[in-house]
């Protein structure tokens, strides 16, 4: 099934993406995609081709490809994602011309796309102002997680939880997100040990007998790594 | 008191008069609690955690609304019923949400017991543990628990009805 996105309401909301930007809002980037989402649930039937053409920084277009495939996920009438697919999304996503592969392999079309990373000279130039925005959009993740499904009795509908898989998505993209996921950890203990795993292809928690045990053994990881203090 | 978080959630336990009843846990979730007052793992049909739990009999990832039901109903809860205090039941209140897992489907997202004293007692997912009195305070929204799609009831032990038969004479004197 091909996802076709109406490209009057994409370019609207990419506009908007833009002004955010500019204006500097605090949770631009997940007002942003949040919007994506819902727009290409609402809008799937529309047979027009989406008209992009404009450059976001690669882990932004991640987020961006990742709201597009929980659409395409909640489209194919799957409403809770499988735990066992994150990690194959991210690594599609991620990997090189991935978003190329996207549009070869029909799943969605664009007739102009143009979402390359920065190159090197401004990728160095922005790499602080990246890191303290990639920890704004963390925080701003994990906080909507966690508003969202705190109160949820079963933990497949946390890990499914559109928040949740694109801080696996970043975390795919940027190693920081693993630094992040441990402070988070460390201060408000949370059912983090899902992104932790797909996100270090590691497990000190496997023998854990508890949520206290799994949360220690994690932060003692972290700080054998010296990813945390 | 309860904390703000459940009333921003679930506004209606303001009036219910509901109350917290333990702090909150990651370490077990209502079926645990509903179901066997196992306060040491988390019973879910994925097995996520070493601590997590499901019974051998049932089958595993199943998150189908009948999956649960059928938890509850191998502990013994028959026959379906209403919300009724009755001395001779005990009784679990299941709650689903229309489309929660599959489209067109109920998906199970909530499950609650009735005490002794004719309240319910809820473990509010990774949250706290609440006595509430009514259980349409839990329901009404969506994004939560969404509404009570069946009660069952099972005949208690000789104990639990003099306890059950003491508060319902205290509650006509």
């Amino acid at each position: 099934m091909s996802v076709v996105i109406n490209s009057l309401q994409m370019d609207e909301n990419l506009n908007r993406l833009l002004a955010f930007r500019k204006s500097d809002d605090f949770d631009w980037q997940l007002a942003a995609y949040s919007k994506i989402h819902e727009i290409i649930l609402k809008d799937a039937d529309t047979v027009e081709s989406a008209n992009i053409n404009f450059r976001i920084s690669s882990w932004q277009s991640s987020a961006l490809v990742a709201a597009m495939l929980l659409a395409q996920q909640q489209l194919n009438g799957v409403a809770a994602i499988p735990a066992e697919n994150f990690h194959n999304y991210s690594k599609w996503m991620l990997g090189t011309g991935s978003l190329n592969s996207l549009q070869q392999s029909g799943r969605i079309q664009f007739s102009q796309v143009d979402i390359k990373p920065i190159d090197l000279d401004e990728e160095s130039k922005a790499e602080s102002a990246d890191k303290a925005e990639l920890e704004k959009i963390f925080n701003g993740l994990a906080k909507k997680w966690k508003d969202e499904t705190g109160g949820s009795s079963l933990t497949m509908r946390r890990y499914a939880h559109s928040s949740y898989q694109s801080i696996l998505v970043l975390g795919g993209k940027e190693p920081k997100v693993v630094t992040l996921i441990l402070q988070e950890l460390q201060r408000r203990p949370d059912m983090w040990f899902e992104a932790l795993r797909r996100l270090t292809n590691e497990d000190p928690a496997k023998n854990a007998k508890s949520f206290e045990d799994s949360t220690k053994a994690w932060l003692k990881w972290g700080q054998d790594k010296q990813l945390i203090s | 008191m309860l904390p703000a978080h459940l009333v921003k959630k679930f506004p209606k336990l303001l009036a219910d008069g509901a109350k917290k009843t333990s702090e909150a846990t990651n370490q077990y979730n209502c079926i645990a609690w509903s179901a066997a007052r196992d306060t040491q793992q988390w019973y879910e049909p994925e097995k996520f955690e070493p601590w997590y739990h499901w019974p051998s009999e049932l089958p595993p990832k199943d998150y189908t609304f009948e999956n649960f039901v059928r938890l509850f109903e191998n502990l013994g809860y028959k026959k379906r019923t209403d919300a009724r205090f009755e001395i001779l039941y005990k009784k679990v209140a299941i709650y689903a949400i229309y489309g929660y897992f599959e489209k067109d489907k109920w998906g199970f997202s909530h499950v609650c017991d009735q005490l002794n004293s004719g309240g319910w007692t809820s473990k509010l997912g990774d949250a706290e543990d609440i006595k509430h009195n009514s259980l349409e305070s839990l329901e009404g929204n969506n994004d939560e628990y969404g509404e009570v799609k069946i009660i069952l009831k099972r005949r208690c032990n000789l104990f639990d009805i003099f306890i059950r038969a003491f508060f319902k004479i205290r509650s006509w004197l």
